[in-house]
């Protein structure tokens, strides 16, 4: 996501993290280099508004979630301590400048993200190409 | 669930939800209105 941060930028738009989780965690991300805001939102309202799913049997039994655990895996991520709510599936959103909501990835399983192209395509069509 | 909790459809206006910033501040994505905004809704940070 950091990578990620210069291409977004380019399109003009704002960059916001959210988690379920502590402030503390927030805070560590952004002292240690996190170009955009970590905010936390501890009851969960954006993520229903949204739609974002919750973890449940059918992720459990989706082979996808383990190949996104290998994956992350592969690329170096480990999981620290959990906080927040960890049924709560992720999700990316777009919203345009009136604060409409314009486009948007709820995930299926566990690290599921969209691809980057997708988003700046996404991206690309509501503002413009850069 | 409240109204204000029920999923958006694609055009909706976001309600303005208050969000903690990493002071332990509330923070509204309202302020952000202007330009395009993208919110990246990880599942905790860890």
């Amino acid at each position: 996501m950091r990578e990620s941060y210069r291409a977004i930028q380019m399109h003009g738009a704002h960059v916001v993290a959210v988690g379920t989780g502590s402030v503390a965690q927030a805070r560590r991300l952004v002292e240690t280099g996190t170009p955009f805001p970590c905010l936390v939102d501890s009851q969960l309202r954006l993520y229903r508004l949204l739609g974002l799913g919750r973890v449940g049997v059918g992720t459990l039994l989706d082979p996808a979630t383990y190949a996104n655990y290998w994956r992350g895996w592969r690329h170096g991520a480990r999981q620290g301590q959990v906080t927040g709510d960890p049924r709560q599936l992720s999700g990316v959103a777009i919203l345009d400048a009136g604060g409409r909501l314009r486009w948007r990835h709820a995930s299926r399983t566990v690290g599921d993200y969209p691809a980057l192209a997708d988003v700046l395509a996404a991206l690309g069509g509501i503002v413009g190409s850069p | 669930m409240s109204a204000l909790d029920r999923p958006l459809e694609l055009g909706d206006v976001l309600p303005d939800v208050p969000l903690e910033n990493w002071e332990g501040e509330t923070a509204r994505l309202s302020s952000l209105r202007g330009r395009a905004l993208l919110v990246v809704c990880v599942r905790y940070y860890g």
